[in-house]
Formats: structure tokens, C-alpha cells, sequence
């Protein structure tokens, strides 16, 4: 059920049941102040005869017949009067009969040709005086009361219903909208919804979710941009290798070799451009590696530089120690050797590699004397695909040791040497 | 005819160069935009192949600027990114055709053809002028009927004049389409093509028009007939 609907059914039967409770009592009320109030007039008439019937010698009243005051019977308070022997001595109702003395003094109802009347007897000086008034006039007036008081009632009931439905639906408008702009909007869309003015209840909720969304956006655009950029980087070798094969054919054996050479040179470089994003993705997911073995320092550096082992550009530094790493040393050593390449790569200077231990966390500094990086480049420097132009790398290295230390707890940072080279400290936690 | 060639991927660059040459395209190549922009000012190229990656600028910035200034040579971008914005967006830029790499080499050569084609108003494959008639797809060549065989340089020179359909061209023009930014040529190089291909056909192939240039001349099919 909708909010706006419970709430509406929640207010509007308490509404009603208020309303109707206080109807209830006060029709009870006004009922018995009714019946209170005729049965005063009635006694204040009687009083009022008895009163006037007193200013008359006794011997009046044999002389006179009781028919002669008489007056119309249709409606009012009836009035009649008795001796002490029951003779009506006169009367305003002709009809009425001599047996109203019977009920007794005071307050009764009693049947007259069929009709309730209600009667009230005080005595006199010897004289019985009956006042009376019938129980339907009562009720008549009764129920014209209650019909002008209730008319008021219901049109205050009904227009308080109508009121707290429209004020529901005003008050929640903003939920509304938000439902508007919510199911309206693009599933796929990141941008951030908008619903007008905004109640402070909503406001953390419309502020949440747009950051969400926000981030969300910027998930989506780095992962097609990285798809995009797989795709270029994946695609530009197998052009060059599906061209110069195409050439080859045509151009004939004889001096295909060339279209060849050139396609077996970008097939190079698409298999290790497949085999960084492979490495990638495995140190991405979730693979549990298993925890090494102690090793040393030496062994770690030399895998790292294995390629360029005799490559006089290398100067190390690396102290005697065996330590326990957080993931097995050949990952360890693919995070320095991809280092240990983008310095030598873009220097034909040396290249420092310094691997020692402070505390409990393993050191790795590899310096390079290379060329001047913009501030433009460090900023780029860690995305995926980003390579100096002309440089020969995937573009992946730098991503690759990121998620590398990402996975062992430890942390990367590249840092510009005043000489101009750059300087990658690789820190790694670890247990000696 | 001219190839322009801007590509950032020496690999891909060296194939493209090398199968546009098996078609007889003249192909320059520039692989960054700076020197694909002097080079656009510099040679009249029939077609453009434009990369988008380029290393210092994107290749979509610098066909509009083509566009902007009036430039109406076709263009063909090739590109790694083929998401159907990239492509809406090229075309919307002013490209005239785009392919997505990697591609097919003979597709590359026959959109090229095709957009040449368009460029000079022709939507046949077969060009027929007076008794000649040249296939643009095969390149080859009927006089009268009778298939004849051209060098190579005389091929692209009445190639280029077919596509001109009548308008002057210059010497310039023509040496460009012929030879590119190639400057190891005699001087009276072009003259001793023009010379041999109205030796070839007939002396009025080829009309020139003084201090400006050469177009192609008017054939009327009764007078040579043979």
C-alpha cells in the first residue's frame, strides 16, 4: 500500500472515530439537558397555574365546565386541572382524560389514546394541577436539534477529511517527484536526480544517492575507458600483423620477408600486451597466493634483473637478509623487474637499485638518471594504457606493480629527482 | 592518386604504406598531427586515412579544423575505438567513411575508391569518356574497345584527370597525385608522362591550358577512330 494511501486511511479513521465518539456524547448530553429542560417548563407551568388559581375563591370552580377553557389540542404544554375528588375543574386539551391524576404527583409518562405523554402533577390548595406535553413533540424537537447540530458536524467532518487528504498529498509531493524522476530516469544514466526543492527529511537520502551515483559515473567511465583502451591496445598490433601478412601474400615469397619481420614484431607485442592484461586481471582477482617461504634479498633482485643481468647500467645495492613477504617472491620480483624496466628504459644513464629493510617493512628504491617528466605525465603516469609517446612499453608496468603492492599491504611512490630522473619506492610489510 | 596517411603506429603505418603502394596509391605518411596538418597545406592528396590516437593531438580536433577551413578532401578515419558514439562522432566531425581496425585491406582500398568516386561526382565504377573507358575498381583501360596497358605513372595520370572530370589542374596537382613528397624527380618528368599518354591515346586526351594547367580534353569518338 502506498504511503500516501495508509496514511490517509490511518488519520482519516482516527479522524472519524474522534468525530464520531464526540458526536455520540454529546447528543447523550444534549439529550438529557432536553428532557431536563421540558421537564422544568413543564413544572414552572404548573407552578405558574397553581400560582394564578390560588388569586381565586375555592368556591369558583363547581360553577364552572370544564369544557369552556378548553383550547386548541394540537400542540404544547396541556394543562389541566382537578379537585381533590378527580373532577377536572378545567383544562386546555379537551381530550384529555380525568385519569392524568393518576400517575400521582411528580414526573411520569403516560399513555393517553395510545400516546405517550409526559406529566408532571402538583398539588395546590386542594387543587391537582397536571401539566403535560407529548413524548413525540419531544422527540420531534429532539431530532431537529440534533439534524442542526449535525449538518455543521458532518460538513466540518468531511471537510477535515478533505483537508487532511489534500495536505497528505501536498506534504509528500516531494515523494511523489522522487518516484517521478526515479522511474523515469535511464537505469544506466549517472546523473544525479533532481526533484526541485527538497524537504530536509529527503535531502540526505537525495544527497546519498547522487553521490552514489556520482560514483558510480566514474566507475563506469574508468571501466570503458580501460575497455576502450584494451580494445586500441589490442587492436593496433593485429592490424599491423592481419596488413603486412595481407602484403606478404600478394607481394609474393620472394620478397615477403620484410611484411613478415614486421608482422612477427607486432605479433610480439600483442602477446605481451595479452600477457600484462593476463598478469593483471590474476593479481586483480581474488586468487589466494600462498604465503612464501623465507628468501633473500639476493634472490629476490635477481630474478627482478635476470633480463639484464649484464647490463653495465645497473648498479645494486642490496643488503644480506632473508625475510618472509606477504606473496610469493616471483610476484615481488615482477613489481621490481617492471620498475627495474621503465628505468631503463627511458634513461641511458644508470639506474640504482637499492632493496634494504627498516624496521619491518622491505625498502625498494630504483633511481633512474632519465629524461624530465612533466607534471602532466606524473599525473598520468599510473594510468592504465599511459605511455610516454614513442615508448614501446603496453602502458601496463606501472598498473601492474600498483596492484601488486595493492595486494600485499604495502605502497608505491613515484617521485621526481631534482637531477630530473625519476624515483620509484616500492615499501613492502614483512616478517623476518 | 594521394594517399595522406596520418598514423601514430610505425607498424601499422609501414602496412598501410606498403598495400596502398601494391594498389598504386601514392601514399604519404605523418604520424603525428602537427606534421599532418603542414603536410595537408603542403600537397593536394586525393584522401585522407586518419587516425584518432594521435601522440599530440586527438585526430578529431584536427579534421574539424580541416572542415572549419574549408578543406573538402575525403576522409577515411581508422580507428581501434569503435564504439558507436566514436563512430556517430567522427562522421558528425566531417569524416566521410570510418573503419574500424583491424581491417581488411581490400576493404580499406575499396571504400577509398569509392570515396574518391563520390568526391568527384562519379557513382559507376566504370568512367567512359569519348572512345576510352576506364574501370576505377580494376583500373583498366579500353580505347576504342581494345584494352591497352599503361605504365604505372601514366596509369595515375589519366586516372587523375578522369576524376577531375574536366576542371584544370595544376602541375603542382598533378605531380602531387603522382608522386607525393617524393623530390627525387626530374624536372620534366610529368611533361614526358603527358607526352607519352597522348602518344598512347591521342594527342587531345590531354588539354593545356596555358599558364595554368592541364585538363582532360574533349573527345569526339567519330575522329579517332582507327
Amino acid at each position: 500500500m502506498s504511503l500516501q494511501r495508509r496514511m490517509l486511511l490511518i488519520l482519516g479513521m482516527s479522524f472519524s472515530l474522534l468525530w464520531l465518539l464526540a458526536a455520540f456524547w454529546m447528543q447523550r448530553d444534549l439529550e438529557q439537558h432536553l428532557q431536563d429542560t421540558l421537564d422544568q417548563r413543564l413544572a414552572a407551568s404548573a407552578r405558574m397555574v397553581g400560582g394564578l388559581i390560588t388569586q381565586f375563591p375555592s368556591d369558583t370552580w363547581p360553577a364552572l365546565d370544564a369544557t369552556t377553557l378548553s383550547a386548541s389540542s394540537t400542540s404544547g404544554v396541556a394543562c389541566q386541572i382537578r379537585d381533590s375528588q378527580g373532577s377536572i375543574l378545567l383544562q386546555t386539551h379537551k381530550e384529555l382524560p380525568a385519569e392524568m391524576g393518576h400517575a400521582g404527583i411528580g414526573f411520569h409518562n403516560h399513555l393517553i389514546d395510545g400516546q405517550p405523554w409526559r406529566i408532571y402533577t402538583r398539588e395546590e390548595n386542594g387543587l391537582f394541577i397536571s401539566t403535560a406535553d407529548r413524548l413525540i413533540e419531544r422527540e420531534t424537537l429532539q431530532r431537529s436539534i440534533f439534524l442542526a447540530a449535525a449538518l455543521p458536524f458532518i460538513i466540518a467532518l468531511l471537510g477535515s477529511l478533505l483537508t487532511l487528504w489534500l495536505g497528505i498529498q501536498r506534504g509528500l509531493r516531494p515523494l511523489s517527484r522522487l518516484k517521478t524522476a526515479l522511474s523515469h530516469r535511464n537505469p544506466a544514466s549517472a546523473t544525479p536526480v533532481d526533484i526541485g526543492p527538497t524537504p530536509e527529511e529527503l535531502a540526505p537520502v537525495i544527497r546519498t544517492l547522487n553521490t552514489l551515483l556520482k560514483h558510480t559515473g566514474e566507475i563506469l567511465g574508468r571501466e570503458k575507458r580501460f575497455t576502450s583502451d584494451a580494445a586500441h591496445e589490442l587492436r593496433t598490433p593485429l592490424t599491423a600483423i592481419k596488413t603486412h601478412l595481407q602484403v606478404a601474400r600478394r607481394i609474393g615469397p620472394e620478397k615477403s620477408d620484410i611484411y613478415l619481420c614486421q608482422a612477427e614484431t607486432a605479433l610480439a607485442r600483442l602477446q605481451k600486451t595479452l600477457e600484462q592484461l593476463l598478469m593483471l586481471a590474476r593479481v586483480e582477482s581474488s586468487e589466494d597466493w600462498p604465503k612464501s617461504a623465507p628468501v633473500s634479498l639476493r634472490y629476490l633482485s635477481d630474478i627482478a634483473i635476470a633480463d639484464h643481468s649484464s647490463s653495465a647500467r645497473l648498479r645494486t645495492d642490496i643488503s644480506q637478509h632473508s625475510i618472509l613477504l606477504p606473496l610469493p617472491p616471483e610476484l615481488i620480483s615482477i613489481a621490481l623487474r617492471n620498475l627495474i624496466d621503465n628505468a631503463l628504459q627511458h634513461t641511458d644513464g644508470t639506474v640504482t637499485i637499492s632493496i634494504t629493510i627498516e624496521a619491518d617493512s622491505l625498502h625498494c628504491n630504483i633511481t633512474d638518471e632519465g629524461d624530465h617528466l612533466s607534471d602532466e605525465d606524473m599525473k598520468r603516469i599510473t594510468l592504465r594504457f599511459w605511455r610516454k609517446p614513442n615508448s614501446s612499453g603496453s602502458g601496463l608496468g606501472l598498473a601492474i606493480v600498483e596492484a601488486i603492492v595493492h595486494r600485499s599491504g604495502g605502497r608505491l611512490s613515484l617521485n621526481r629527482e631534482s637531477s630530473g630522473g625519476l624515483r620509484a619506492e616500492l615499501i613492502l610489510p614483512i616478517s623476518t | 592518386m594521394h594517399i595522406l596517411l596520418v598514423e601514430d603506429d610505425p607498424l601499422v603505418a609501414s602496412g598501410l604504406c606498403a598495400g596502398l603502394a601494391l594498389h598504386d596509391f601514392t601514399v604519404d605518411h605523418f604520424s603525428n598531427a602537427k606534421a599532418a596538418r603542414s603536410a595537408m597545406f603542403a600537397l593536394h592528396s586525393d584522401a585522407v586515412i586518419l587516425d584518432l590516437g594521435l601522440p599530440d593531438e586527438d585526430g578529431m580536433s584536427l579534421l574539424r579544423e580541416w572542415r572549419a577551413r574549408g578543406i573538402h578532401t575525403p576522409v577515411l578515419i581508422l580507428t581501434a575505438r569503435d564504439a558507436i558514439p566514436d563512430r556517430v562522432a567522427g562522421l558528425h566531425a566531417g569524416a566521410d567513411d570510418y573503419l574500424p581496425k583491424p581491417f581488411d585491406l581490400d576493404e580499406l582500398v575499396a571504400r577509398l575508391k569509392a570515396l574518391m568516386r563520390r568526391a568527384a561526382g562519379q557513382a559507376q565504377s566504370v568512367i567512359e569518356h569519348g572512345p576510352l573507358r576506364f574501370d576505377t575498381v580494376t583500373r583498366e583501360t579500353y580505347w576504342f574497345d581494345k584494352p591497352v596497358n599503361l605504365p604505372r605513372r601514366e596509369l595515375a595520370l589519366l586516372e587523375k584527370l578522369l576524376f577531375s572530370r574536366g576542371a584544370i589542374l595544376s602541375a603542382g596537382q598533378i605531380k602531387d597525385s603522382l608522386y607525393g613528397f617524393q623530390t627525387d624527380i626530374e624536372s620534366n618528368a610529368l611533361n614526358v608522362h603527358i607526352h607519352n599518354l597522348r602518344r598512347r591515346l591521342c594527342p587531345e586526351i590531354i588539354q593545356t591550358v596555358r599558364g595554368v594547367g592541364y585538363r582532360l580534353g574533349k573527345l569526339n569518338h567519330a575522329e579517332h577512330g582507327q
